[in-house]
C-alpha cells in the first residue's frame, strides 16, 4: 500500500479506508462474484418449444408481406427523401447567394437630383452659387 | 462454429433449408442468451424468434461468414436491448418481488457462508436478476454475457467492435455500478426492515 501525497485529501481518506476495512472491498468484489457464479452454475437451460421455427419463419413471412406495401417504401425511404430535399434546397440557396452575391455593394441615393446640382456646383464655386440659390435669385 | 460457412453462404443467397439449419443450430444458444439477459421467461421465445427474423432479413449484409457467430450475438445483443427499453416499466415494478428479509438473509449468506442452500442459491439468483434491473440496459447486457454466458474479452471486442482494453475499463465500470446497485438494494432493505420493527414495537393510539 503506497502512502499518499501529502495534499491530496481523497487518497488520504481512500488509504485509511484501506487501512480500516482492508477486505471490505474484497468482501464486496467476491458477493458479486458469487451472485455471477450461482446464476451461471444454475445452468438454466432454455428449451425451445416446437412452434419456435415455425414462428420465426411466419415472423420473416410477415416482414416479407410488409414490404411488399408502398407504405414500407414510404416510410423506410422518408429519411433519405427528406435529406436529399434539404440538400437539393440548399443548394439553391447557396447557387443564388453566389450568382447575386450577398450585397451588390450598390448605395442608395438619398439626396434628391436638385440637391446634388447644388452640391456639386458649391464644390465647383466654392458655395456661391448655393448662397445664390439659398436665395432664391 | 456450430454451422459450417457453406450453410451460412447457402443461406445469404437465400437457400430456406440452409437457413433453417442456421435455426436449429443456433436456436438453442441464442434462447440462452436472451434468458439470461431479460429475465422473463414469457417472452424469451418471442425476442429469441425476432433475432433470427433480424437475421434473415441482414444475412445477406454479411461480408465475412467467418464473424458469423459475433455478428449474431450483436443482433441478440440489439433484440435483447430493445425488449428491455420498451419493458422498462414492468422491470421497475418487478423490483418489489424480493422481500427484505430475503435480501438480508441472502446478503448475510454471501457474506458468511461458503456453501449455499438450495433456497439461498434461488435467493441469490432474484437478487441478481433484481441488481441487474438497476444498473443500465448496457452494463445489464455487458455483465450478462461476460460474467455468466461467460464470453471471453476477445469474443466480447468482436461483439461490441472495442479493443480489450476499453472492454476492461467497461466491464470495470459496470461491475462497480453493479455492486453499488447492490449495496443500495441491501441498505434499502436494512432501512426497511428496522422501520418495520419500529412501526411494531410503537403501539398505534
Amino acid at each position: 500500500m503506497t502512502m499518499p501525497g501529502r495534499h491530496r485529501v481523497r487518497d488520504i481518506s481512500l488509504y485509511l479506508n484501506r487501512l480500516i476495512r482492508p477486505d471490505a472491498k474484497r468482501l464486496e468484489a467476491s458477493i458479486l462474484d458469487r451472485l455471477f457464479r450461482i446464476e451461471a452454475e444454475s445452468a438454466v437451460e432454455f428449451t425451445p418449444s416446437p412452434a419456435f421455427t415455425p414462428g420465426v419463419w411466419a415472423g420473416i413471412e410477415r416482414q416479407r408481406l410488409a414490404r411488399s406495401s408502398w407504405a414500407y417504401y414510404l416510410v423506410a425511404w422518408f429519411p433519405r427523401l427528406a435529406f436529399a430535399t434539404m440538400a437539393l434546397a440548399g443548394a439553391v440557396v447557396l447557387s443564388h447567394w453566389m450568382t447575386v452575391g450577398p450585397d451588390s455593394g450598390a448605395v442608395a441615393l438619398e439626396a434628391s437630383y436638385e440637391d446634388v446640382l447644388i452640391h456639386n456646383a458649391m464644390d465647383q464655386n466654392d458655395g456661391a452659387i448655393y448662397l445664390l440659390a439659398e436665395n432664391g435669385e | 462454429m456450430l454451422v459450417d460457412t457453406e450453410t451460412i453462404v447457402k443461406a445469404q443467397s437465400g437457400d430456406d433449408v440452409a437457413f433453417t439449419e442456421i435455426i436449429q443450430a443456433y436456436r438453442k444458444r441464442i434462447l440462452g442468451t436472451v434468458y439470461r439477459t431479460i429475465s422473463r421467461g414469457d417472452d424469451v421465445e418471442d425476442v429469441g424468434q425476432e433475432v433470427f427474423v433480424r437475421l434473415y432479413d441482414s444475412l445477406r449484409q454479411l461480408r465475412a461468414p467467418q464473424v458469423f457467430e459475433p455478428w449474431l450475438y450483436r443482433l441478440t445483443i440489439n433484440a435483447c436491448y430493445d425488449y428491455l427499453r420498451r419493458r422498462r416499466r414492468e422491470i421497475a415494478v418487478r423490483m418489489a418481488d424480493l422481500s427484505e428479509e430475503q435480501v438480508i438473509a441472502v446478503d448475510a449468506a454471501l457474506s458468511h457462508k461458503k456453501a449455499l442452500e438450495e433456497s439461498e442459491k434461488e435467493g441469490a439468483r432474484e437478487l441478481l436478476r433484481t441488481m441487474l434491473d438497476r444498473v443500465s440496459r448496457d452494463d445489464r447486457i455487458l455483465l450478462t454475457l461476460k460474467e455468466i454466458q461467460g464470453l471471453t474479452l476477445k469474443e466480447l471486442s468482436e461483439i461490441y467492435g472495442v479493443n480489450t482494453n476499453a472492454l476492461k475499463v467497461r466491464l470495470f465500470r459496470a461491475r462497480k455500478r453493479a455492486l453499488k446497485a447492490y449495496n443500495l438494494m441491501v441498505e434499502e432493505a436494512r432501512k426497511r426492515a428496522a422501520e418495520d420493527d419500529n412501526a411494531r414495537k410503537t403501539p398505534s393510539t
